[in-house]
């Protein structure tokens, strides 16, 4: 009995050190190239790549150039709907006859997060992945499970101009071929601020799928009703909600959001930064080279705009916000806002879609989009009028191509999507959206694309922005999450609950918090980022 | 002949081969599961607790300072409120699990046992929760307590102007997640301390009724030592709700991990990031560390428990 009690130990010593090696992670630290740290941003979504008329096409491929002929597509069936992706499938299957596109849909998020490693790590079915908040820079750029698509994609001709304009080709860096005619790629039919969302370490690992712009959601039958006015500034929106409650005997609320999404805050507080900052300052932060961005005393841009954004909806809260909209979610909010509760919502691109554009038009109630109002203090062009600039949330949503795969016929789909007619599919469907390219704005302001007065506003303001961004960065210590723009946490919510208390957060505190943080460990994420 | 086909062949501790092979198959299983479900996972947990991942290979490697994640902790907890609530909120599911559910579970499995008018409709009444899914119940809470949920049209209607909301604020919050565990979590203690009273020998129950003994006496000086070893187990459960329980906060705060409104526990965290690759050694540190903290809290509880009482065998 001993000996089986000695053995046993034994046996168990060894497992454990087996484990011990099994489970690896005994190597010393490893330095590397981090790469080059791009910050996304650009202009609006306005074409400016000329006249398209004289443009000849690359020449398709046909089903026989692909080995699998079937392409296999999972996506997340959202705020978007599936409208658009099954037109696309059925235009697709037309344009190559004998390819077969399968499209499967999920409610669930967490198959393109928590779930989707393993599944690209197994033999998976799918060819192309379409849902927001993948860990792409994870997958793609570290791991290797997504398809590089920086040649084969990103650098692959589309178009060819052979009556290309000078200035164009200087200004947009087109490459002239033997015959001197312009070649058009696909990164040059993308926007810059798709372009640059979408690289990380050593290349391009996605497709950023929609691109909008943050604001204020209103109710367009109820602002005609009662005659008011959009603001223009800060204090025009001030005024209004003053207004409202005036008008209204409080009845109606100027705002509403849910408790469960204070990111949509984001929309204002982040255009208030950029508007206060500039690009060039408010992109600094992103690069990551700087901790001092973090110090309110030497970077105040930020903590200004959430100022403005406390000193509005915080200390106002009782009159301007919803009674008890801490409590409700989402679905709640957006029931809550049809039945005419509230007057407006801060809001991103996907509003409309979540409220239900069905909804919309049987009841008969039309919607718009307030831009973010300028704040005093604003950045302006040579004339002196304020620049219109514009945060993305939506921006997040990407498409990702698996390595295991049939990955040329995807890379084809993605191609096919990207031609001059097909991405009309998407604003066709989905109310006030473009998918990541440039777009001809006269053409997106048609009835055919514009069923809202929302529609409408969001393509305008696309249109005419000078500066979008998604508040990317492939600096690795924004990708693995030790540094952001909020290095705690954005306390929105904490904001309203903790007014008045003597727990009561404030912006002061906030920041002065985020810069204790950012200053203490800065060269900690450095070196963990990679960065030493 | 017959003889010596009979005489099987024995090893030194008088086992026949096929002894030998029944008893590895009997222990594979067992041995199987204790390896890779135990062995390996603590081992790797342990090991990746003193890693960071590095992005430069994809991979978790050991930095400089190998107590890195456990330093970065303990300074979440003494420097960062949104930590500290997360602390302070998982313990408090200690006093809620083993002082408030299961002494009302005790109460009630005591009338039920006491054959109450209705004990058998109660019994189900309590149990009910226990078998539907977490979802459906906590979404048929939240909803009665929502803003525009019948609770508050309730309160409306009898008058009240600032009804209470519910599920938005820092310090109710909480309450309400805790009073939704005890609403839940009665009904399984219940169900398990019936069976233990049921077991207690009828001849002591009827020597208290002839002796006069009340309800009262009769469940805190009989029935609660006679069923003591359940109650102790119990007990060891809910405490253990501290270092798990994530499920309860996650639903009724509309599946979301962020912890709004201070209903964030140690598991929630660790759930709501372990998707993320690159957060798994921090995770796995923070596991640890809650564990050396509080493990030997759970053995000592345990080892007080079990002095109240002597065991009795029935």
């Amino acid at each position: 009995m001993k000996f089986i009690k000695k053995m046993t130990v034994l046996v168990l010593a060894l497992c454990l050190s087996l484990s011990f090696f099994a489970v690896g992670a005994g190597c010393e630290w490893t330095t590397g190239d981090a790469g080059e740290t791009v910050v996304s941003g650009g202009g609006g979504i306005s074409w400016d790549l000329g006249d398209t008329n004289d443009w000849v096409a690359r020449t398709r491929p046909t089903a026989d150039d692909f080995s699998d002929k079937t392409l296999n597509i999972k996506f997340f069936n959202g705020g978007y709907g599936r409208a658009w992706l099954d037109e696309m499938e059925k235009q697709f299957e037309a344009d190559y006859p004998g390819i077969d596109v399968r499209l499967t849909a999920s409610t669930n998020s967490s198959d393109f997060q928590d779930l989707l490693r393993t599944e690209l790590q197994g033999n998976n079915p799918y060819d192309i992945y379409i849902c927001h908040d993948i860990s792409w820079e994870s997958l793609g750029g570290d791991e290797k499970l997504l398809v590089d698509l920086t040649d084969e994609l990103y650098n692959a001709v589309m178009y060819t101009d052979p009556t290309p304009d000078d200035t164009i080709v200087e200004e947009q860096g087109l490459t002239l071929d033997e015959s001197g005619n312009a070649q058009i790629t696909y990164k040059n039919l993308l926007t810059d601020a798709s372009v640059t969302s979408a690289y990380y370490r050593d290349g391009y690992y996605k497709v950023a799928q929609v691109q909008g712009a943050g604001g204020i959601l209103y109710n367009k039958t109820m602002f005609d009703q009662y005659g008011w006015e959009l603001p223009e500034t800060y204090d025009d929106l001030k005024a209004l909600c003053e207004q409202i409650v005036e008008d209204t005997n409080g009845d109606i609320a100027p705002f509403l959001v849910a408790g469960s999404e204070g990111y949509l805050w984001d929309s204002l507080v982040y255009d208030w930064w950029i508007q206060l900052a500039g690009q060039e300052e408010f992109n600094r932060l992103f690069e990551g080279n700087d901790k001092n961005c973090w110090n309110p005393d030497e970077y105040p841009y930020h903590r200004q705009a959430y100022q403005y954004w406390y000193d509005l909806f915080v200390v106002n809260q009782s009159e301007y916000m919803l009674d008890g909209f801490t409590g409700i979610d989402n679905v709640m909010a957006n029931a809550v806002f049809l039945q005419g509760m509230a007057a407006m919502m801060p809001a991103t691109a996907w509003a409309v879609n979540e409220l239900g554009a069905d909804v919309l038009e049987e009841s008969g109630l039309d919607v718009g989009l307030i831009p973010t109002p300028y704040v005093e203090g604003a950045k302006t062009d040579e004339d002196g009028n304020p620049l219109r600039v514009c945060y993305d949330v939506a921006g997040r949503d990407s498409i990702v191509v698996s390595t295991n795969g049939n990955s040329d016929l995807a890379i084809e789909f993605l191609k096919w999507m990207g031609e001059l007619d097909n991405k009309y599919i998407f604003p066709k469907n989905v109310s006030g959206m473009v998918m990541g390219f440039k777009y001809d704005v006269d053409t997106l302001l048609t009835d055919e694309y514009c069923r809202f007065t929302w529609d409408r506003d969001m393509f305008k303001l696309l249109g005419e922005t000078t500066f979008r961004t998604t508040g990317y960065s492939s600096n690795p210590m924004f990708v693995l999450k030790l540094v952001s723009a909020y290095p705690i946490e954005n306390y929105y919510l904490r904001c309203f609950t903790t007014y008045g208390t003597a727990s009561q957060i404030t912006p002061s505190s906030i920041f002065a918090s985020a810069w204790s943080q950012v200053n203490s460990k800065w060269d900690d994420w450095r070196f963990e980022a990679g960065l030493e | 002949m017959e003889q010596l086909k009979k005489k099987r062949r024995r090893n030194k501790y008088g086992l026949r081969k096929e002894q030998i092979v029944f008893i590895c198959v009997l222990l594979a299983y067992p041995v199987i599961h204790f390896l890779v479900t135990w062995l390996y996972i603590n081992s790797r947990t342990l090991i990746l607790s003193f890693t960071r991942y590095n992005p430069n290979v994809a991979d978790f490697q050991i930095p400089g300072n190998i107590f890195y994640n456990f330093e970065m902790w303990i300074d979440r907890f003494l420097h960062d409120s949104k930590y500290t609530m997360i602390l302070v909120n998982s313990l408090l599911y200690f006093p809620v699990s083993c002082f408030i559910t299961l002494p009302l579970s005790v109460i009630c499995a005591y009338f039920i046992f006491a054959k109450v008018p209705g004990g058998t409709v109660f019994r189900v009444i309590f149990f009910l929760p226990s078998i539907l899914p977490g979802v459906a119940m906590t979404m048929a809470f939240r909803f009665g307590f929502d803003t525009y949920g019948y609770v508050n049209a309730l309160l409306r209607h009898l008058g009240m102007e600032n009804v209470p909301v519910w599920f938005g604020t820092d310090g109710l919050t909480p309450f309400m997640i805790f009073f939704y565990c005890v609403w839940a979590g009665i009904g399984y203690n219940v169900v398990l301390m019936s069976g233990a009273m049921s077991r207690v020998p009828s001849e002591i129950i009827e020597y208290n009724r002839l002796e006069g003994v009340g309800m009262g006496r009769e469940m805190f000086c009989i029935m609660v030592p006679m069923v003591w070893p359940t109650i102790v187990t119990l007990f060891t459960v809910g405490m253990n709700t501290v270092l798990t329980l994530y499920m309860q906060p996650y639903f009724l705060m509309g599946s979301s991990t962020d912890g709004n409104f201070n209903t964030g526990t140690i598991a929630l965290y660790i759930f709501g990031n372990y998707s993320d690759r690159r957060q798994i050694p921090q995770l796995s540190s923070f596991g640890l560390l809650c564990s050396l903290f509080y493990v030997p809290v759970i053995f000592l509880a345990r080892w007080i428990m079990n002095k109240f009482f002597t065991e009795v065998d029935y």
